[in-house]
């Protein structure tokens, strides 16, 4: 099996620490951790066995022919490169996680557009000086006065009656 | 204008707004103040339907309007202006105060005196705090513009930073390439540790066989040779008979005699 043989780590650590979204960095951390024991174990062995001196074997063993059985069989066999079973589920999950990235982008740009139509929306009102107060009605019908509905001085919403606090109704539950 | 309390009653809900929005940056449901869609625009304004003419926008006067004497407005002089020339209000004014002293509709009792004396205390007191009681409430006043423009700023700044933060959660998201050739590099490490460790098992057997046998040779080597040494030291001493000791001792003690005569 003609398979590549590992060399060199290619990952910069550093790029992909900077890529992953601060929610995820523990994530990450592991994921490293991982990596650095499947590494050390890699460097635990030589890349090559050393050479075994056959000369002297063969000089000071009785039975040289043993040395060259041993020799011959040692030359001719060869090591299995393990078969690699897990690169086309990484490539699986590559791909499946393309494809939500795609997804994500979309929505993504979907959710610019929205926000870039808003900041059109902003910059071709007329400037907030300038409103009368029905223009800010108009704009802004749920943050201006309301005369349909209206409050008691200081006009703040923990003083208007019937307000109900969100926050120590939700504290009586605990 | 804008009722002063119609702004007090919105601004916490604004502020409030504010802060929701920054912690929800790049999520689609971000609570943000949003104008409906009935807004007064810009482009309105400025189509040729639009009659600015004979209905101009309103707009707030920022300084009161001139005035002449401190309490007579400057246009009741333009009015004069056309018909008398410029001395015509003065004269009107003049002639105006002597026809009413004169028929006595303007009667100079101790009430008139005390008017004087109040319009002279209510100058002395402009002069003294005017200006810093001006300055104060400008000041106030451009505070409640301020809310204003910030509700404006405001919303610009959350949405700018918001379309920051989708980009760059764009870039992050699209940074998974890299996980994943980290990924492909750890299979490619687990195989080659795997490989290699198979390749020292070959090793280790064979040179452990090769060991075992130089070890064995060595041992077989030793005890011949301390056996074959054993056996030649006692065939030889199983060859000395009585004779040859006696032999022996004499010739030593020859040797002996015939070092001690040469010393």
């Amino acid at each position: 099996m003609a398979t590549r043989r590992f060399t060199k780590s290619a990952v910069d650590w550093a790029a992909l620490y900077e890529r992953v979204p601060s929610n995820q960095k523990t994530n990450l951390a592991a994921f490293r951790n991982k990596s650095e024991t499947y590494m050390r174990k890699l460097l635990a062995f030589p890349e090559n066995p050393p050479k075994i001196n056959w000369d002297m074997y063969r000089q000071s063993i009785s039975v040289p022919a043993f040395v060259d059985a041993m020799k011959q069989q040692y030359e001719s066999v060869k090591v299995p490169y393990p078969a690699d079973k897990y690169t086309a589920d990484v490539a699986a999950q590559e791909k499946e996680a393309e494809e939500s990235t795609v997804k994500f982008i979309k929505d993504s740009n979907d959710r610019i557009t929205i926000y870039q139509n808003e900041l059109a929306i902003w910059d071709d009102m007329i400037s907030l000086e300038e409103m009368t107060e029905e223009d800010f009605l108009d704009a802004f019908p749920q943050i201006a006065i309301n005369p349909e509905k209206p409050s008691i001085w200081p006009h703040e919403p923990e003083y208007q009656p019937g307000y109900v606090d969100k926050e120590a109704a939700d504290d009586d539950h605990h | 204008m804008l009722s002063r309390f119609a702004l007090n009653s919105s601004l916490p809900r604004v502020t409030c707004i504010r802060t929701c929005a920054v912690a929800n940056t790049g999520d689609s449901g971000v609570e943000r103040l949003i104008p409906a869609p009935t807004y007064p625009s810009k482009k309105a304004e400025q189509s040729p339907e639009r009659d600015t003419k004979n209905f101009p926008r309103v707009k707030r006067p920022d300084e009161p309007g001139k005035c002449r004497l401190f309490f007579i407005p400057e246009e009741y002089f333009q009015f004069f202006y056309p018909k008398t020339g410029v001395t015509g209000p003065y004269v009107f004014g003049a002639g105006l105060m002597t026809y009413l002293f004169s028929k006595e509709i303007m009667v100079c009792e101790h009430e008139y005196y005390a008017g004087l004396t109040f319009a002279l205390v209510i100058y002395m007191g402009i002069k003294l705090a005017g200006p810093e009681l001006q300055t104060a409430i400008n000041n106030g006043v451009k505070e409640e513009d301020d809310k204003y423009r910030n509700l404006k700023s405001n919303a610009v700044e959350v949405l700018e930073e918001s379309i920051k933060d989708e980009k760059h959660a764009q870039w992050q998201a699209q940074g998974q390439k890299l996980l994943f050739d980290a990924k492909r590099e750890n299979v490619a490490v687990q195989l080659e540790a795997a490989f290699r460790e198979r390749q020292m098992a070959v090793y280790r057997a064979v040179k452990n066989r090769l060991d075992y046998k130089l070890e064995m040779d060595n041992v077989t080597r030793r005890f011949q040779h301390h056996h074959m040494v054993n056996w030649i030291v006692s065939q030889v001493r199983k060859s000395i008979t009585p004779e040859l000791e006696k032999k022996s001792i004499n010739q030593s003690i020859q040797d002996l005699k015939n070092l001690a005569a040469r010393v």
